[in-house]
């Protein structure tokens, strides 16, 4: 709190007048430190007039603290507007040090002013410049007011701003974890059926080889018929369809189910398959072809399917990585097409045109690379229907490799071309989507790390471009 | 006589032949076409109605390029012909929506997860054109042999069928 202001000019005066009536100093009211003079919502009968010490005045709070609301020194007029207005105290006031004050009743002040023009001058000047010192204090205390506002406001605004960045950090890490915790499990998955698949793998090619041979020695005619259906070609459904009406037609005693087997051969295995079985098509003899033909064709799936997980399991391992996150030198294209493998059962869907001729390769972190390969396709399968183009291209111009992702999707509103790179920033709406408007975002990242940049564009009629440019660091 | 029908559809060959050979037993009692897409399977059931037969169940797949599986049932069950027609969904990627809509709005019979045990889809075509016999009103005796003849016995003599034949 600031220090009383010293209005001692004009109070020497009345303390000279006063004196000059006939008051002593020794006549002074003395208050020690902690007294209190005038208690709050008491009537006030007495004007003080301090000689010596201070007084603070005090306002009630809640639970009985109270708030200085000023303070006033010698030369200071105490009880002034309680005094004449009559009403009870709305402050209270209590001596800080010891304090000697002249106390002046109604009476005696109805003495002094009719004493002599000069005293009541006085005694009024007094008046004036206790009230306007009180008012500019009022004044100065709302200025602060106001200042202590916007310095409020302002740290409100910046505390706003920090939570906000901060609640996009945490989304951010939470992200991450998921993506990494996802990794995890893929690679464990991976390793896991590395196993048993490489087993399958092995076994299959000793059958593919032994097998023939042991029928072959058993019976040799039946084996040219299981050697024929491991190499048996795929027949489409309308010829099936045409087949199985001429076989029908030719032999309308045959049974329809034996028929249709029969109809899921090619030209060629079919006539070899009637020479072994005769003209008459006797039922048991055809079964028994058959069970050779489709044992061999069998056999022939079991190895293009395991070799087709194979094929998954290790772009699941070339994807995945997740102990290194280290930087090496690799071709960007078999990143891309790991990826596109993994995401073949989206990619299905529509209509993809590749164009992946070999290009340099690049100074990259894979599983970062491939984490924005997935991003970009998924989000122009998001953007397109189905039966919908996909292209994906790669070039090399002098020292940058050069990836493009199109669409003939919904294309990038205009206003929204420099938004969509931003945290948090989405437009699915599906609650299917495990998105959280990162992606982009992320990607951007990433490849900003790798000291590229994406380029976004729309494509004519339809769709947007994503160019992914990428040095070449040797 | 008029013939009853069976149809599947999926637009893998490799599941396609899978399905078909479950069928082998039935296909000289219920004849079996199949095709690889909704547009295929429509053509078929026109050709099936054109020669005046009737399509007694349909095997179909859900995840399939243009139209899916629960679009065609659903499409099928929109055609007074096709109403008694058994559906079954034979799929490993129907989400909850599309099942719901399925079962809703085609009032599909019967789903069958892939991958299928060891003749879960033949016992199910089995079950669903016995169901197909009674509920058409269809004369059940040639049938008893490859169906549920217990079942259909019994339905004969609840709705009084039963023939001086």
């Amino acid at each position: 709190m600031s220090k009383p202001d010293n209005s001692s000019g004009q109070s020497s005066d009345v303390i000279a007048m006063i004196e000059k009536l006939g008051y002593e100093k020794t006549e002074a009211t003395v208050y020690e430190r902690g007294q209190m003079i005038e208690t709050e919502g008491s009537l006030n009968l007495n004007l003080y007039l301090i000689l010596e010490g201070e007084v603070e005045m005090l306002k009630r709070g809640d639970l009985d603290s109270s708030t200085r609301v000023d303070v006033f020194g010698p030369g200071d007029l105490l009880g002034l507007t309680s005094f004449w207005s009559k009403e009870p105290s709305f402050l209270e006031s209590r001596a800080i040090s010891t304090v000697r004050c002249i106390c002046l009743d109604a009476e005696k002040i109805e003495t002094f002013v009719h004493s002599s023009p000069e005293v009541r001058e006085t005694l009024h000047r007094l008046f004036i410049s206790t009230l306007s010192r009180r008012y500019r204090r009022i004044a100065s205390l709302n200025l602060k007011v106001s200042e202590l506002s916007i310095a409020l406001e302002r740290e409100k605004n910046d505390l706003q701003a920090a939570l906000k960045d901060l609640t996009e950090t945490r989304n951010q890490l939470i992200h991450s974890e998921r993506l990494a915790t996802l990794g995890q499990l893929l690679a464990g998955i991976a390793h896991e059926m590395n196993n048993p698949v490489a087993s399958l793998q092995s076994a299959f090619g000793h059958i593919e080889a032994e097998f023939p041979e042991l029928i072959q020695s058993l019976d040799p005619a039946s084996a040219k018929l299981l050697k024929a259906g491991l190499s048996s070609a795929f027949v489409d459904s309308d010829s099936r369809r045409q087949q199985l009406e001429d076989i029908l037609h030719k032999h309308p005693k045959l049974k329809r189910s034996l028929a249709r087997r029969l109809a899921s051969l090619p030209l060629e295995h079919f006539e070899l398959l009637c020479q072994f079985v005769g003209k008459d098509m006797d039922d048991t003899a055809l079964v028994k072809a058959l069970s050779y033909y489709e044992t061999g064709s069998d056999l022939r799936n079991v190895g293009l399917s395991s070799k087709r997980i194979a094929s998954l399991i290790q772009s699941l391992k070339n994807y995945a990585r997740p102990d290194s996150h280290s930087w090496e030198t690799i071709d960007p294209i078999a990143g891309i097409q790991d990826t596109l493998i993994l995401l073949n059962n989206r990619l299905r869907h529509y209509k993809l045109h590749l164009d992946l001729p070999s290009v340099a390769h690049i100074r990259a972190i894979p599983q970062e690379l491939n984490q924005v390969w997935t991003n970009l396709l998924v989000n122009a399968c998001d953007a397109t229907a189905p039966g919908g183009d996909l292209w994906i291209s790669a070039e090399q111009i002098d020292h940058t490799v050069i990836i493009t992702f199109a669409d003939s999707g919904t294309g990038i509103d205009p206003e929204l071309m420099e938004k969509i790179y931003e945290l948090n920033f989405t437009t699915k709406k599906t609650k299917a989507q495990f998105g959280l408007g990162l992606g982009l975002s992320i990607s951007k990242d990433i490849v900003e790390k790798h000291r590229g940049q994406i380029v976004t564009r729309n494509r004519e009629p339809n769709g947007a471009v994503f160019e992914v440019r990428l040095p070449i660091q040797n | 006589m008029k013939q009853i029908w069976i149809l599947c559809v999926d637009d893998e060959p490799d599941v396609l032949r899978a399905v078909e050979r479950e069928l082998q037993d039935l296909e000289d009692t219920f004849p079996v076409d199949t095709a690889e897409s909704a547009a295929e399977a429509l053509e078929a059931i026109a050709r099936i109605e054109a020669s005046g037969d009737c399509l007694g169940l349909i095997l179909c797949d859900h995840v399939m390029p243009d139209k899916n599986g629960v679009e065609l049932l659903i499409e099928m069950h929109a055609s007074p012909s096709l109403q008694k027609t058994r559906k079954v969904l034979v799929t490993g990627q129907a989400g909850l929506d599309a099942t719901i809509r399925a079962v809703n709005d085609s009032r599909l019979d019967f789903y069958i997860a892939k991958p299928w045990a060891d003749k879960e889809i033949e016992t199910a075509a089995r079950t669903q054109l016995t169901e197909y016999v009674i509920r058409s009103g269809i004369n059940p005796k040639p049938y008893m042999k490859v169906l549920d003849a217990a079942k259909l016995s019994k339905s004969i003599y609840e709705d009084g069928l039963l023939s001086d034949e």
